[in-house]
């Protein structure tokens, strides 16, 4: 059985964060006031995705456009010159996370880039990166395997030692500074086929991730028969939905979810095609009644889109959702923790999702809890990240009081101001009141 | 040298932008400029009554075990008995408090707005302990100063802006409020103890 893929994530100087770690579940929910870093989270993951992709620094971080002036991937909010902490030059993200190799064997890897963003021309270029294997293999490549650097023979490139299995010296390898080592790996005539086999497995780890930030109306489009890749936006909803009700047990499965969430009895789903292809899902209802999605609600829509995310046939090994009770009535957000549930039971997929619901927090199990964490903003206007369950006496305060109450109070960022090491309770007076 | 405070409004919707600042001021005085001063923005403290239960108390000093001082700061209301409740809260609340930790709590003369408005220039002819006797100064004043400083539209009626105010002028706000002097001595009091 496959654990959770991400398992730690370190941000150094990396936007508002001056250094912050995440801690995953296969559940992860991140509260934190508005602006408070949940966002940036997304960004980091986003940027070690857009390192899977192949694509230049400034591609991954800005915008990459393809032939026909289409544009395939969008970077990072704020660009170049926000990706990196203010005052700074440089960020490091560090992933601890599992990957599959050649032989279908789970390997524990850990992969730290660092980007030097800085004047005269804010190109981004790399100036650190490696991919390290758990267990006694070290690394597979490492620009610095001893503490020092290798090189960097000019501006454009960057020198990395690269192991080879088996006997050998490992070699010191010429790559673009522009481009992550990582993807440059796998097809570098100088590398052993060894690393570029792992390298590209590490690739398709970084690349099984969806970011999803929903929206009823790109879902409610109708959307070609036989795409079976959700949007970002929930773009090719119907079709999606299609696919997954090929299985006649799955097709009544999702009616059964509507109408757990909604008040209509549905008990059907059908797809109407127009001339072009593109399908339509519909929602039927006991009594005979349709209902397409174009005019569902826009809770529906979206519950419908997160069932598709997780359960479609494309589904990404790593969903990261935007706001993930949007849309939903507080007495059925025990649904969508349930749909999680149960995606992540066999580790088919590993979840995290931004939340502003106390109601969201407040029926999570105990399990979930202890994945739960708070982005929040320092005293100095950085931002940090802890788990709630890590605050100072929270086991006791979340066992005896409402937790839903605490997060609608500010009770866990007051917590952690209060702890902040600017504050020094010992010096307070002694006598009560 | 810090201090964590926790300040218990009776609504920290609009309360909070004057007494956050006024606190943080009467630290300062007190000898604590880096005290770490928090207004409770807990919902249900929606008025009054919710603000000085007593189980509601136990409840937030439970919660909050890194606070060192706790402030319950409320409207008087003109209404002399209020004292007697809060003497009352006070005691018991300092029944369970734990050593090195304190809970005070005060009423301002009549609402929180006059602390505010105690820090301003006030119009011609309007006298100071006409403010301070009136049981709703807050309609009979605040709004009417707010209105005239073409401020009472913005965030929270104006306390925002009035709250920036504060934070520079808290000797005129104790000079002017004698309720504040009682409580920073109080505050000062239990610091050296």
């Amino acid at each position: 059985m496959l654990g959770p893929m991400l398992r730690i994530l370190r941000l150094t100087n990396f936007k508002n964060f001056a250094d912050a770690t995440l801690n995953f579940g296969s559940f992860t929910a991140l509260i934190g006031a508005n602006a408070s870093g949940k966002s940036n989270v997304r960004d980091a993951l986003r940027f070690l995705h857009g390192v899977s992709r192949g694509y230049t620094l400034a591609e991954t971080i800005g915008e990459k456009w393809i032939e026909g002036g289409v544009l395939q991937w969008r970077g990072v909010r704020g660009g170049s010159r926000q990706i990196v902490r203010s005052g700074t030059e440089s960020f490091t993200l560090r992933l601890n996370f599992d990957y599959i190799d050649g032989h279908r064997r789970t390997r524990r890897a850990l992969y730290r880039i660092g980007v030097r963003v800085a004047e005269p021309d804010y190109v981004p270029r790399t100036c650190l990166e490696r991919l390290k294997l758990g267990g006694r293999e070290a690394y597979v490549f490492d620009t610095h395997p001893d503490g020092h650097a290798v090189g960097f023979p000019d501006p454009l490139h960057v020198l990395a030692r690269v192991r080879k299995m088996g006997p050998g010296a490992p070699r010191n390898v010429q790559f673009l500074s522009s481009q992550p080592i990582l993807s440059q790996l796998p097809t570098h005539p100088s590398v052993p086929e060894w690393a570029a086999r792992n390298a590209s497995a590490a690739m398709n780890a970084l690349g099984s991730m969806r970011f999803l930030d929903l929206s009823p109306d790109a879902a409610r489009q109708p959307s070609q028969a036989g795409v079976t890749t959700l949007g970002d936006r929930g773009e090719n909803l119907s079709s999606v939905l299609q696919s997954i009700a090929v299985d006649e047990n799955m097709r009544h499965e999702l009616a059964d979810w509507v109408t757990q969430l909604t008040p209509m009895d549905a008990r059907d789903l059908e797809f109407e095609s127009d001339f072009s292809g593109r399908v339509l899902a519909i929602l039927v209802e006991d009594d005979g009644r349709k209902t397409p999605i174009t005019t569902a609600s826009d809770g529906t829509v979206r519950f419908l889109a997160t069932i598709a995310a997780l359960m479609g046939p494309d589904r990404a090994r790593f969903s990261f959702f935007e706001e993930l009770e949007n849309g939903i009535h507080p007495n059925r957000l025990h649904l969508l923790l349930e749909l999680i549930d149960r995606s992540v039971a066999n580790a088919r997929t590993q979840v995290v999702a931004t939340t502003h619901s106390p109601y969201l927090l407040l029926q999570l199990s105990e399990a979930q809890r202890r994945h739960a964490a708070l982005a929040y903003r320092t005293q100095e206007g950085g931002a940090g990240i802890t788990g709630i369950t890590e605050l100072p006496e929270a086991q006791r305060i979340l066992k005896n009081h409402d937790i839903a109450q605490l997060m609608a109070a500010g009770w866990f960022e007051d917590t952690v101001n209060f702890s902040s090491e600017e504050s020094n309770p010992s010096n307070a007076g002694s006598g009560a009141a | 040298m810090s201090c964590n405070v926790l300040v218990i409004p009776e609504d920290f919707r609009l309360d909070q932008y004057i007494l956050q600042p006024l606190v943080q001021a009467m630290m300062r005085k007190i000898g604590r400029p880096s005290a770490n001063v928090r207004v409770l923005t807990n919902p249900l403290l929606g008025g009054l009554e919710q603000a000085v239960k007593l189980e509601m108390l136990m409840s937030i000093v439970d919660q909050y075990p890194l606070v060192d001082l706790f402030l319950l700061l409320v409207d008087r209301d003109g209404k002399k008995e209020r004292r007697q409740v809060l003497d009352a809260r006070e005691r018991e609340v300092g029944t369970i408090i734990s050593p090195g930790r304190a809970f005070f709590a005060q009423e301002a003369w009549q609402e929180i707005e006059v602390w505010g408005l105690a820090s301003q220039q006030l119009p011609e002819g309007w006298r100071w302990s006409d403010i301070r006797n009136d049981p709703h100064p807050k309609e009979r004043y605040y709004d009417v100063f707010a209105d005239k400083r073409g401020i009472a539209n913005t965030l929270a009626g104006g306390r925002r802006q009035i709250g920036r105010d504060v934070s520079g002028r808290y000797a005129k706000i104790r000079s002017r409020c004698p309720e504040v002097q009682i409580l920073e001595s109080r505050v000062g009091a239990w610091l050296q103890g």
